[in-house]
């Protein structure tokens, strides 16, 4: 760390004389005054002169056969320059990668699955694009887009994954089955474990259909340069080093020439914008088509219908083997997860619980098994706990379930069975590392907090039965939760791999994604860094401007961060997984590191002397024997007259887990990998009302861990954010389908997001337990809230009603009015 | 109704009475004696498409059953019916009872869901009341339809989600 003192900054939180660093302060986000000032640059405020506009015609029918198409009268509207179907992109392009590629049929073929950026035989979800319809503006091309006739013949749908398994119904015909990927994995001995238990607990809980619903849609502006015969692509997508080849392979063309660039402000994503890559496929084969720029920008509907944006829906049976003592000898997990139409990319997030598989508790013995199933619905991607955040609700549930089975109190049974410091860092049965923290101190803190409240606060007993007098039940339960940071990205293609082989397979076969940064000093002095990853408001260029800004010892304001597109960056994983603050503080010290020597070997030569006669200190390179100092200014201007081009450097920071052999067996066998673990405890305190089944949350309590705090403002506002959302999936967010397929939520009115109304006070505290396998000590923390908070708010509610003796109230998510209702008139009945 | 099943037969199959009384229906032809093409515009919560739908007139039975399939399509949405109507003798007059099934895609099934039902109970019993007034007022009415020959391919898709029953 630097020692550099420095003397001005430029900001609201003054430089004063104790500061270190400015690593670790809540420096003020660098973005936020052109965000708040209206001067960010959006994709929607992207828009090239010529530019056609781009309308999509979707399908009516969950399930359909296209009979035919006839686009005559929209291509003789006035103003509409091409119609594109499904039949136009066979012959000239390919269709989109997907996640799952094959899937082996009962007569021992491998059956493909495909999908294309416009359906051309069948339809498989409401909201499915059968055309592309592009003219002068949006609203011809909408109207255009309403005058092509597309006959369907309707088809029976599935829209439930549990039916689904049934395969009455089949969403790909040629695969024969719904049941396109399943895995058992088993840890230890299970069977012994629940021979042998006291106990064995099983419940059943399900979690719906609920994402990330970004306040920005997903947009695209492509253009087609027929001389280089290459594309220019602006759009919002995530991860666009890692994902471009869903636009290149589908386009047919080489990685370089393709170029994918995302504006440095999105506003949104969680996840969910990985996947569109079929406006940005679309856009970019009527531009070609066109030779001219094409834009397409969703509308809400269009996002919430069929944006392919949706998130897990799944159902789970746990079972957990519980000795009298309250010992927890083993977990049976078993679950479907509803993927919708088609497995896109991200199918890894059914296998992403691993990384936390007994969240934090020690279990040995341990079976885990899913069964990934098509629905007639549209197609799930990632959002915020990758798959997490069921996993960690449902195994919350059993716990206290299994608490109740046993007769003790849920705090101690949890309590009973944490990891404790001393067995830090802990292997888990999965095989992945949780690296340090003391897991019962903070279960203890959040049970303070509790009692405190019961001693003349929200709980005090003589207000929890006022309150119940007037049918308002009041409860809290704490729980435990960890969020898994910074995955690698080599276990992420275990479904695509030979899963038998990957017992023997050797670790030399492992190859990780390393982040990548670049740096270069201009000619004025200033620093310039280029991520390779793109950011949707997570705060990087603050972040690496501390940190280099540190490392190099100048100010903050020395430092711009920018962006480097698809063709200029290297393939890396990017800004997902809770990855960036260990991933880019990494790369920040070695990219300084690099730059140092490179300044220091320009003084060296400029001076004639040798390297160690220089050294480099607060933006400067000093001679030693003479005290003549070069700035950065003048060190830029000598390296702009040589051939060295010195003062431009870039690094690959290796994934922090390929350097620790404790992750070796893993990493070989593509078990998910997650080398830190942000850990906490949530006491949210709800109020449950048995008249009309509404949740109120009075305080929501968490003591959260992430390691150092790399700026600490951000720390909160990751969390502020991620409770927000997890808030609004325990209690109001879901994307709710008809038995036929019709979805329910296709506006904002049926969707219900958190807002002021519904997102809680709450009361946050932190620890920082440095993580030993980072660079900087910080652990991942862009998930959680979200992984945890759904949990938290079940297990609250769990123990609000549990007065009245209903059988797990909170075991569906979202615990909708309705759901309660239900439980508590079948009580009354 | 206080009028006999004979006489409320011509009211129920005279298309000038049906578009007058039909809700939202902006143009009725008679095709063919078993073929109707209507213009109708259906406004449930903030969706109103504008369909274009074709009748059939699948079983006729004078004076007591009529049935009806109907196609309706419309920018982004789509609907499938199959509609039943039964004349019963009682002291005071007759009985009607009207039952149908339809399959509702689109917008007006995701966006009017909540209202679907309730929307289509107020719209289906405000055709009777209208057509309760036309046959209390002595409109002039002439039958005009009969169903479709047997062998004609009407084939409907088989989804019953939305199961309405209106008794009048």
């Amino acid at each position: 760390m630097s020692q550099s003192q420095p003397t001005e900054v430029d900001t609201e939180t003054d430089a004063d004389s104790e500061r270190e660093s400015f690593t670790g302060q809540g420096l003020p986000r660098v973005e936020d005054h052109r965000i708040l000032t209206g001067r960010a640059e959006y994709i929607h405020d992207i828009t090239p002169e010529n530019c056609l506009h781009m309308a999509l015609v979707r399908s009516m029918h969950a399930h359909a056969e296209i009979v035919g198409i006839d686009a005559s009268e929209a291509e003789a509207h006035p103003g509409c320059e091409l119609v594109l179907t499904g039949e136009d992109l066979r012959g000239e392009y390919n269709p989109m990668p997907t996640g799952i590629e094959t899937v082996t049929t009962d007569d021992g073929e491998e059956a493909p699955i495909e999908e294309w950026s416009l359906a051309a035989d069948t339809v498989r979800f409401v909201g499915e694009p059968v055309a592309a319809v592009v003219a002068t503006n949006r609203y011809v091309a909408e109207d255009a887009a309403d005058l092509v006739d597309v006959e369907y013949e309707s088809r029976e749908a599935v829209a439930d994954g549990m039916a689904a398994r049934e395969d009455e119904v089949v969403v790909h015909e040629s695969v024969g089955t719904n049941v396109v990927d399943h895995e058992r994995l088993e840890f230890g001995d299970p069977a012994a474990a629940f021979d042998e238990a006291d106990h064995v607990v099983e419940g059943e809980y399900s979690w719906g259909r609920i994402s990330g619903v970004p306040l920005e849609t997903a947009g695209v502006v492509a253009q087609y340069d027929e001389e280089a015969d290459a594309f220019d692509i602006d759009c919002n997508i995530q991860l666009h080093t890692l994902v471009d080849e869903t636009i290149y392979e589908t386009l047919g063309y080489d990685a370089d020439d393709v170029r994918v660039n995302v504006p440095a402000d999105v506003g949104g994503s969680y996840g969910t914008k990985i996947a569109i890559h079929r406006y940005c496929c679309l856009a970019a084969m009527a531009s070609q088509q066109l030779e001219r720029p094409v834009k397409f920008e969703e509308d809400r509907v269009e996002n919430l219908q069929g944006g392919d944006m949706h998130c897990s829906e799944r159902d789970y049976r746990m079972r957990m083997a519980v000795d009298d003592d309250g010992t927890m000898c083993g977990l049976d997990v078993w679950f479907v997860d509803d993927f919708g139409a088609f497995p896109r990319y991200p199918v890894n997030q059914v296998l992403k619980p691993l990384s936390v598989l007994t969240n934090s508790y020690v279990i040995d013995d341990v079976s885990y098994e899913y069964d990934l199933v098509l629905t007639n619905k549209t197609s799930q991607t990632a959002y915020r706990g990758f798959g997490v955040d069921p996993h960690i609700y449902a195994l919350e549930m059993i716990v206290d379930d299994a608490a109740r089975e046993i007769g003790m109190d849920p705090t101690e049974f949890r309590r009973r069975n944490l990891i404790r410091p001393e067995q830090m860092p802990y292997t888990l049965p999965s095989k992945n590392l949780y690296d340090s923290g003391d897991y019962p101190a903070t279960l203890d803190r959040i049970q303070e907090i509790v009692d405190e409240e019961r001693d003349g606060g929200l709980l005090d007993p003589e207000i929890v039965e006022a309150k119940r007098e007037e049918g308002k039940y009041r409860g809290v339960q704490p729980s435990v939760i960890i969020e898994p940071g910074v995955s690698g990205s080599d276990w992420t293609d275990r479904q695509r791999s030979d899963r038998e082989d990957l017992e023997e397979r050797p670790r030399e076969e492992v190859d990780e994604l390393p982040e990548h940064l670049r740096a270069t000093v201009g000619e004025d002095g200033t620093i310039t860094a280029f991520l390779a990853t793109d950011s949707s408001g997570q705060g990087h260029q603050t972040l690496v401007s501390q940190l280099l800004a540190d490392e190099l010892e100048v100010l903050p304001s020395d430092i711009e961060v920018d962006y480097l597109d698809s063709v200029d960056a290297p393939t890396e994983y990017g800004s997902a997984a809770s990855r960036m603050a260990v991933m880019l503080s990494g790369a920040t010290v070695g990219v300084a590191e690099k730059l140092v020597r490179n300044l220091e070997a320009i003084a060296a030569d400029h001076w004639d002397v040798s390297a160690d006669e220089v050294t480099y200190h607060d933006g400067v390179v000093e001679r030693v024997s003479t005290s003549e100092t070069l700035l950065l200014a003048d060190l830029a201007a000598i390296d702009a007259d040589g051939d060295d081009h010195r003062r431009s450097v870039s690094y690959n920071y290796d994934h922090p887990a390929t350097e620790l052999e404790e992750f070796d067996e893993a990493l070989a066998q593509k078990l998910p990998v997650y080398p830190t673990a942000a850990f906490g405890a949530n006491a949210p305190i709800v109020e449950v009302d048995v008249e009309t089944g509404e949740v109120e949350i009075l305080t929501f309590y968490t003591v959260r861990d992430c390691g150092t705090m790399l700026n600490p403002m951000i720390v909160d506002g990751q969390a502020h954010g991620g409770i927000a959302q997890g808030v609004g999936a325990a209690l109001l967010e879901e994307f709710g389908y008809e038995e036929n397929g019709q979805p329910q939520a296709i506006t904002l009115f049926d969707y219900l997001l958190p807002s002021i109304e519904n997102v809680p006070k709450i009361e946050m505290e932190h620890t920082e337990t440095p993580s030993p396998f980072t660079e900087t000590g910080a652990k991942g923390v862009g998930e959680g809230g979200m992984i945890d908070a759904p949990a938290s708010i079940a297990t609250s509610i769990n123990d609000a009603l549990e007065p009245l003796g209903l059988e797990a109230p909170a075991d569906r998510i979202p615990v909708a009015p309705d759901h309660l209702r239900k439980k508590i008139r079948d009580r009354e009945r | 109704m206080e009028q006999s099943r004979e006489e409320l037969w011509d009211y129920f199959t005279d298309t000038d009475v049906l578009a007058e009384c039909a809700p939202g229906c902006k143009e009725m032809t008679l095709q063919s004696p078993h073929e109707i093409d209507a213009v109708m515009a259906v406004g449930v919560g903030s969706v109103k498409p504008e369909f274009d739908v074709d009748v059939v007139v699948t079983r006729t039975e004078y004076p007591e059953r009529l049935e009806m399939t109907a196609v309706g399509q419309a920018p982004r949405n789509e609907f499938e019916t199959t509609a039943e109507m039964l004349l019963e003798e009682n002291d005071d007059g007759t009985t009607v009872s009207w039952s149908a099934t339809a399959d509702v895609s689109g917008t007006i099934a995701s966006l009017g869901g909540r209202a679907l039902k309730s929307v289509t109970n107020r719209l289906v019993g405000k055709f009777f009341t209208d057509m309760q007034e036309k046959a209390d007022e002595g409109v002039e009415a002439e039958s005009e339809l009969e169903a479709a020959p047997a062998d004609e391919d009407v084939a409907l898709g088989s989804d019953e989600d939305v199961a309405l029953e209106s008794d009048d």
